[in-house]
């Protein structure tokens, strides 16, 4: 018993002088910098959105400030800059030229020099070209939500060739037209007591609406397991809303490529994004993109400056492409209230 | 017994712990690592290459970089950052004095503890120089240049011509600014780019706006006359009636002799104002003769000066004043102007000199004054309208656009022809005249002049190769040091 009684304090005194104790530094986290930004061989202008998080903890906490005036250019590997122009009217956001676009087998370096003086510089990224061969087609999708709800709608696949000399990846991005019916005739309003009243409105029952990213989940591929082959990947899931589909739905999609680099980061940025707290969840990992800053080089910088080489291809959607689609939803009000509707109709439609 | 166990037990777990412990102590095989990596930037000069220190035994005193031509590094260009203060980690270094186009070796360094340890070596190849665009290509000496290219050193020299000229600014090692200097010996200069020992030269030469102007004569007194008549007739220039720009009519006329630069009254025996007549190889004629409440008359008057004589001829019978008169096919014909009530006259007049009669030789579709530049070429007549359409009129073809002019109209211009080439130009508050080939409607500017440009021309006419402005000064030059109006001359084709 008295060994024991030695025992212990010993133990503690020897494993304790191994515990470091942890630097926590919460002030290397706050105020970083938050780059998003891509160029393509598609015709621009291309832009670069940089913001910074406020700082932590403060009464700004969660809101990110735009850096305006700062110095924004793109340096390809012959040595050529193009310098991009600040937005009017949107803080932050800049732009090259409509007639710059990148081309495939150079690589392209952001170069930010922000007021304060600070200069950050991206890795160089290549633009890797895309294989040709995209052609799309779809399958319909039908998925139990709950006992009384499912989800269904359209998986749009892409099909393409890819390349055997190179590991690839690649990215799926999409926007769609569509057009929609309302009924502004029996929109009810509401009198000054608010009660709802009858209020029929003149105009307008017909729409286009463009929507960008309408299925807004990051789709990715690496063809480490495909490589050479006839590849055939979900590029985006066109949900039937009860709206889309009064008349057709034209789905693009632009095919990108990306370098090893840019997928770890999307790929890292998707597994983020789908944490929803379960114990089968990937553990939270710090993002870590391409951008550096040249005096401090361990700050951390959140984002990514990509370089894609895209290829684009686009389909009709109908409701004759599902097995059950959804009955229209009636909606009794002009159908310009919906964000980005026109009355225009586009001349492809 | 139990005591011997016990000391055994002690023992065992002291040992456990140490073994424990062990594993906490820092391994005895941990070295000084410092790894190679990319390069993040590079131009012909400039070259920006990341490292990182993965592992270090203790603090690093120096890291950086070695760059050389070869791989053995024999005389390496040395990057030193200096002590890393933060230990491990990225670190970042520049260098600036690349020669272009060469291939280098680079490999990071760190001293810990006097213990220096290098990455792996890799490579890159500074950038070779390029020209891609120069603008503007055409302008005045002294015109600001820029020049678009890429991987620009420091020491870059331009050279217009055999003229180095001084960089006023280098960006982004692309974009260059300089000044074309003066004229030397042509007025196309190539632009020429040296980086090092690589010369470039743009395919296209800089363009000068050339010309010279001089002043050659100045008026013997103060007066001053503007809507007036004028005409150039064997070396002498005539002008006079109008009015002095002080509320009265001038019924003067006056000469200047070309050749002697002597002034002469020439004794105009008409004693009848005529304002804003119109006027073309000294025939001149109608215009304002009075002006009152009870309204506005307009001159019968028709005027021939030639030989050194006046002659008067028959009564118009039309009365205008601010038309525009031009000589096609030996004709003399009257174009717009206003009537006596200030509406816009369209009938074309045309005067027979060998029948002495005037005729209706159809008319325009467009409102024309003498406000605005016109000339004849070709026995075609040209007017120039405020929007800047240039209209053509052929007595035989009728009217049709021709060109646009790719300046400003404002009121007050001149349009004269010479050797083929249209000046044009020279409008109120404006000291432009540009020149219009008019054959392969090609436009450029020539040199600006150098009067004042609040000056009113009014008189305009070729003589020996130049053109002539004859100016008079600014209402009435009352605010002038020196009122006296001014005769300028402008050589199209001198450089300088």
């Amino acid at each position: 018993m008295k060994y024991r009684n030695r025992i212990i304090p010993i133990l503690l005194v020897i494993l304790g002088s191994c515990i470091d104790p942890l630097d926590v530094n919460i002030d290397r986290e706050v105020n970083v910098l938050i780059v998003e930004g891509a160029i393509t061989t598609q015709p621009g202008p291309h832009f670069v959105k940089l913001t910074r998080s406020a700082k932590y903890g403060s009464i700004f906490d969660g809101y990110v400030r735009p850096i305006a005036g700062a110095n924004v250019a793109i340096r390809d590997s012959e040595g050529k800059v193009v310098l991009l122009r600040e937005v009017a009217d949107s803080p932050g956001v800049y732009a090259t030229s409509a007639d710059f676009k990148a081309v495939v087998g150079k690589s392209y370096t952001l170069l930010i020099s922000t007021l304060q003086g600070l200069e950050y510089t991206s890795l160089p990224e290549k633009v890797i070209q895309a294989p040709q061969s995209l052609a799309l087609s779809v399958e319909y999708k039908k998925t139990q939500v709950t006992e009384k709800e499912f989800r269904s709608g359209l998986d749009v696949l892409a099909t393409f060739d890819d390349n055997p000399e190179a590991q690839n990846y690649y990215m799926w991005k999409n926007n769609g037209t569509y057009k929609i019916k309302t009924y502004p005739e029996d929109y009810i309003g509401r009198n000054s007591e608010g009660d709802p009243v009858p209020q029929p409105k003149d105009c307008c029952e017909f729409c286009w609406l463009e929507e960008i990213n309408g299925d807004p989940t990051i789709r990715l591929l690496s063809d480490n397991n495909v490589n050479g082959n006839r590849v055939t990947d979900v590029a985006a899931f066109i949900e039937d809303d009860a709206v889309r589909f009064y008349e057709k739905y034209l789905i693009r999609i632009e095919q990108h490529t990306l370098t090893r680099e840019a997928y770890q980061f999307f790929n890292l940025l998707k597994e983020q994004l789908s944490i929803n707290g379960d114990i089968f969840d990937p553990p939270p990992a710090t993002l870590r993109g391409n951008m550096i800053n040249l005096t401090n080089p361990d700050e951390n910088v959140i984002g990514y400056f990509r370089v894609s080489d895209v290829v684009i291809d686009s389909l009709y959607l109908t409701k004759e492409m599902m097995a059950e689609p959804r009955p229209l939803r009636r909606i009794n009000n002009d159908c310009r209230v919906y964000k980005n509707a026109t009355t225009i109709k586009p001349s492809y439609w | 017994m139990n005591n011997k166990l016990g000391r055994l037990f002690f023992i065992q777990i002291v040992l456990l712990a140490l073994v424990l412990q062990s594993g906490c102590i820092p391994d005895s095989k941990v070295q000084n690592v410092v790894i190679t990596e990319d390069v993040l930037y590079i131009s012909g000069e400039k070259v920006r290459l990341t490292g990182r220190v993965i592992e270090a035994t203790g603090a690093v005193d120096d890291h950086g970089f070695y760059i050389s031509t070869d791989a053995d590094f024999t005389s390496p260009i040395t990057i030193s950052l200096g002590p890393k203060a933060n230990g491990l980690g990225r670190f970042i270094g520049e260098y600036d004095q690349l020669d272009i186009n060469t291939g280098y070796y680079y490999k990071s360094f760190a001293n810990i503890k006097g213990q220096e340890v290098t990455g792996q070596i890799k490579e890159f190849a500074s950038l070779k120089p390029s020209l891609d665009i120069f603008f503007p290509q055409e302008g005045f000496a002294g015109t600001a240049i820029t020049i678009v290219g890429s991987n620009f050193t420091l020491d870059t020299k331009v050279f217009v011509g055999d003229t180095e000229v001084i960089l006023e600014s280098l960006e982004n090692e692309s974009v260059i600014t300089v000044r074309v200097p003066q004229i030397v010996n042509s007025a196309e200069e190539p632009i020429r780019v040296q980086v090092q020992d690589t010369i470039m030269i743009f395919q296209s030469p800089f363009a000068y706006y050339f010309g010279k102007w001089e002043k050659e004569a100045i008026f013997f007194d103060n007066r001053q006359i503007y809507e007036n008549m004028f005409a150039f007739d064997n070396g002498q220039l005539i002008f006079g009636m109008g009015s002095d720009g002080q509320g009265n009519f001038n019924t003067q006329i006056w000469g200047l002799d070309l050749t002697t630069y002597t002034w002469s009254d020439l004794s105009f025996p008409g004693n009848l104002p005529m304002w804003s007549p119109f006027s073309s190889n000294g025939y001149w004629g109608s215009g304002v003769e009075s002006r009152s409440f009870g309204g506005t008359v307009l001159s019968p008057y028709f005027w021939r000066y030639a030989g050194g004589v006046f002659e008067q001829k028959p009564f118009l019978n039309f009365r205008l004043y601010q038309s525009v008169a031009l000589h096609l096919n030996g004709d003399l014909y009257v174009f717009g102007g206003k009537n006596a009530d200030e509406t816009d006259n369209f009938t074309i007049h045309r005067y027979q000199e060998f029948l002495n009669v005037w005729d209706i030789a159809g008319a325009a579709p467009v409102v024309l004054s003498n406000a605005y530049p016109y000339f004849a070429y070709n026995n075609k007549a040209y007017f120039l309208l405020p929007e800047g359409d240039i209209w053509q009129f052929d007595p035989a073809e009728g009217w049709t656009i021709v060109a646009a002019f790719p300046g400003n109209v404002e009121m007050g211009g001149i349009a004269d022809v010479l050797n083929d080439k249209v000046y044009i130009g020279l409008f109120e508050n404006s000291s432009l005249v540009w020149e219009w080939d008019i054959n392969n409607d090609n436009w450029v500017k020539k040199a600006m002049f150098p009067g004042s440009i609040r000056d009113i021309t009014i008189a305009h006419f070729t003589y020996n190769n130049k053109i002539y402005v004859f100016r008079s000064k600014f209402s009435g030059g009352q605010y002038e040091i020196d009122p006296r109006m001014e005769l300028w001359s402008l050589d199209p084709q001198a450089l300088k």
